[in-house]
């Protein structure tokens, strides 16, 4: 019972922030949306990365998939024909409501994660780094060009937008699968090799298999993520999730605290907080004086301040513990 | 272009990215750190010489490599917290700075780049028989060898290139034994940013216009190169990274235009391939399985 | 100094005099090894203070003792088997003081050690296990220590590789070096050195000299404790 307090903080902490994000005007709505839209692709990263120890640097390509998928299928029919007639007929000729577009957007994540992990599970530390970025690549590479499964250099237009306790919804879901995954016995024996894989393996946890399974899960996470992504922005462009996105979000991570679902959502929704609190800052704001910053400091402010946290605090802004209530000391 | 040109120009453009190559893997094979901040030294380095376009180019090659030093100066000092850090913590680290830096050249530089015109003149090319070949190609190619031998002539033959090749090896036994841990450190940093300099002077050539992410493709590939090659080695490392530059030159150049715009997904799946293959590197010695966990 | 929660050395103060060789006996895991990687600044000391010639070790990085006229050899020789013979012992000389009198060392470290100067063009993984051990003891030498730490250099090599390097040390000592040697070769330490020092569990037990080395039944009863 005591353990439920890992996952409440977490999700109260998100409900706030929807809560807060109502009250305010449609323009300023949009920042609190992004910032729990954040939220969902950190906690995906945080399944596998926070739980194997091992960094990749491809999430993204899971979330883009699910982006797409989700976006597309969420388009009228005879609009995407019209304006995007190179799409292959399921995707062209059908059109679904936003909730099964996500379940869709997650089944095609897991699924590529999946593929993917199937060959790149053996791998840890640099190699899989550098081999998770290279499927980040290929994938904004197909996506790029390949206009049977979307619009290539183009946006998807038109996405019907969701509002922010839509948003919020997905992001709670994302916390409770990734909470009952790290209680349950494949996220322990994970955790078990994140320390000491070789130990790991000699008392019998199959390295391989738990990373596998991990890997998929945050792949469906992502997938999930990213049709949260592309009802909130209402489009998606390949830029959109690439490099910046897999930086942004890998920071927002680290900054937060790996090892920790409480690090993972604190981790976003200070660092999406922060980009806001500079952005006005840009236009002017009151902090007992008055406080502008020239065009174009909030990107190198907010890298400065990642930077900054990244190198004199690694473990992360909570350590990578879970929140706990203060326990009882023994005698 | 006839085959033999394409190969030129291949080699030339794998010379570069071997320079960046061992670039990265001094400073790897030292404090364990993968700099993804290094690509930012050469676009300091092109922003310097755009700066000095009407003066003499030795005023400007000079005035680069200061830059290019002082920046990877700079970058040591902010590094040295990270000593001993996780790798995860290191890559995601350097991720930031190399952010950092990007926005802050497009904070001072604007985003639409800046022509540079230094040796611009290397891009005529000489006739021999049938075969054109640009002045740049043969430059960089003889440049690029020049650094190398020197280089490993400086590693092999002096104090500091044996302390520094001491510390790659076993860290604590070499300060144990007096080794100055610091010095060592920002040896290979500056070593590092004058082969940055260098790089940024021979590509600025072909590609003239410096933008705030001119470093990033060149350090993304180098270093995917680097790992492919082999991290572990200096020698290994660099012909990873000329194997990538060569093989992105002379692929890009055979194919036909539409089939060349998934010439990355290309590369990038060779990579994954020959990670899962030979984890340790193509050019590593020995075993092809490393620690199987 | 402790190790995590775990203290490595709990209870330990002894002196080492100028010239003297002092021998550090013990079980495996008693503190030996740790206390010369405190010397050497290589692992932390949480508690008491360690000093050479006045100056205390603490705060001060590895380097810069191992610049200050003290030298280790450490537990497992720790040769750089990528590197010369020649180069290992260049390497030595990033501790030296003073520049000169380089090649009087190399001449008398050749003396003490010929396989050093016979092979001195050889990788140094090339080298067998009492071989290295030489070289290890060769290449700290070379930095002119006004004290030797050596860390089990006994370990693993054969009796007449052990004769060959104790006879070194007599040497070593002869020309003015102080040696503090940690050793699992309890009686022969005991036989060789001034004096001592027998740790077991983290604390010093007992101090014996040259004379008590055959007292099994004392050195059994410290080691148990």
């Amino acid at each position: 019972m005591r353990r439920l307090v890992g996952l409440a903080a977490p999700v109260l902490l998100l409900v706030a922030v929807a809560a807060v994000g109502s009250l305010t005007t449609a323009a300023r709505q949009l920042e609190f949306e992004n910032a729990l839209v954040k939220a969902a692709i950190v906690i995906a990263l945080y399944v596998f990365i926070g739980n194997s120890g091992v960094v990749s640097f491809g999430q993204v390509s899971f979330v883009a998939v699910g982006a797409y998928l989700s976006g597309l299928l969420t388009l009228e029919v005879t609009q995407k024909s019209f304006v995007l007639p190179n799409l292959i007929p399921i995707l062209r000729d059908h059109h679904v409501g936003t909730p099964l577009s996500l379940v869709l957007a997650a089944a095609a994540g897991g699924l590529y994660a999946f593929v993917v992990g199937l060959p790149l599970m053996r791998l840890s530390g640099l190699p899989a780094g550098i081999a998770t970025f290279a499927v980040l690549g290929i994938t904004y590479n197909v996506l790029r060009y390949w206009e049977k499964i979307g619009p290539a250099a183009q946006a998807i237009p038109l996405v019907p937008e969701s509002g922010v306790w839509t948003l919020m919804t997905g992001a709670v879901i994302t916390a409770i699968v990734a909470f009952a995954y790290q209680l349950s016995r494949f996220g322990r024996r994970l955790r078990a090799t994140r320390e000491d894989a070789a130990a790991a393996q000699a008392s019998g946890i199959h390295v391989y298999r738990e990373r596998l399974v991990a890997f998929t899960l945050s792949g469906a996470l992502a997938g999930f993520a990213g049709g949260l992504l592309v009802h909130e922005l209402g489009s998606i462009t390949t830029d959109q999730v690439y490099l910046e996105l897999t930086f942004i979000t890998l920071a927002m991570l680290v900054v937060g605290g790996v090892g920790s679902l409480w690090g993972a959502v604190v981790g976003a929704l200070l660092i999406s907080g922060l980009d806001s609190l500079l952005g006005d800052a840009e236009n002017t704001i009151h902090v007992g004086f008055r406080l502008t910053l020239p065009d174009g400091t909030r990107l190198v402010t907010l890298g400065a301040v990642m930077a900054l946290v990244l190198i004199l605090r690694p473990s992360g802004l909570t350590r990578g513990r879970e929140f706990g209530l203060p326990r009882r000391r023994s005698v | 272009m006839t085959l033999l040109q394409q190969l030129i120009d291949a080699v030339a453009l794998g010379a570069l990215y071997g320079l960046v190559a061992v670039g990265i893997g001094l400073v790897f094979g030292i404090m364990r750190l993968v700099n993804f901040a290094y690509g930012e030294i050469i676009t300091a380095g092109g922003y310097t010489l755009a700066y000095l376009n009407g003066s003499s180019p030795v005023v400007a090659i000079l005035a680069c490599v200061a830059a290019c030093i002082g920046l990877a100066l700079v970058q040591e000092r902010v590094f040295r917290p990270l000593r001993g850090a996780s790798p995860a913590t290191m890559l995601v680290a350097t991720f930031a700075v190399s952010f950092l830096l990007q926005n802050i050249y497009l904070l001072a530089f604007g985003s639409r780049g800046k022509p540079v015109s230094t040796l611009g003149g290397l891009n005529t090319a000489i006739s021999l028989g049938t075969l054109r070949i640009r002045w740049i190609s043969i430059v960089a190619l003889a440049v690029a060898a020049a650094l190398l031998a020197g280089t490993t002539l400086l590693l092999n033959r002096t104090a500091i290139g044996l302390h520094m090749r001491a510390a790659a090896a076993d860290f604590r036994t070499a300060r144990i034994l007096g080794v100055r841990a610091n010095r060592v450190i920002a040896s290979s940093f500056v070593l590092a940013g004058f082969l940055a300099a260098a790089v940024s002077v021979l590509l600025t050539v072909q590609n003239p216009l410096v933008t705030p992410d001119y470093g990033v493709s060149v350090t993304l590939f180098a270093l995917v190169g680097v790992v492919v090659g082999g991290l572990d080695r200096l020698a290994s490392a660099s012909l990873g990274g000329f194997a990538i530059g060569f093989a992105y030159s002379l692929v890009g150049a055979r194919l036909p235009t539409d089939k060349s715009q998934y010439l990355p997904s290309l590369l990038y799946g060779t990579v994954i391939l020959v990670l899962l293959l030979r984890p340790a590197g193509l050019f590593a010695p020995g075993k092809s399985a490393v620690e199987r966990v | 100094m402790r190790y995590g929660a775990v203290p490595a050395v709990r209870r330990l103060s002894f002196e080492v005099a100028k010239g003297e060789i002092v021998g550090l006996i013990g079980p495996n895991g008693a503190g030996k090894s740790s206390t010369l990687l405190a010397i050497m600044g290589v692992a932390p000391i949480t508690a008491g203070d360690i000093r050479h010639d006045g100056r205390s070790v603490r705060g001060r990085s590895t380097e810069e003792i191992a610049r200050s006229g003290i030298s280790l050899v450490p537990e497992g020789r720790h040769i750089f088997a990528g590197l010369t013979v020649e180069e290992n012992l260049r390497l030595g000389l990033a501790g030296r003081r003073e520049r000169d009198g380089i090649d009087r060392d190399l001449g008398w470290v050749s003396g003490l050690f010929p396989v050093v100067h016979e092979f001195r063009r050889r990788s140094a993984g090339a080298l067998s296990g009492g071989q290295q051990q030489q070289l290890a003891i060769a290449r700290a030498l070379l930095s002119a220590p006004d004290l030797l730490l050596l860390d089990e250099p006994s370990l693993g090599l054969a009796p007449t590789v052990v004769e060959t390097v104790f006879g070194a040390l007599a040497e070593i000592r002869a020309r003015g070096v102080t040696i503090l040697l940690v050793e699992q070769r309890a009686q022969l330490t005991a036989e060789f050195a001034d004096r001592t020092h027998v740790m077991a569990n983290a604390e010093l037990r007992l101090t014996i000299g040259p004379d008590d080395a055959f007292d099994t039944e004392r050195l059994a009863a410290a080691y148990l404790s």
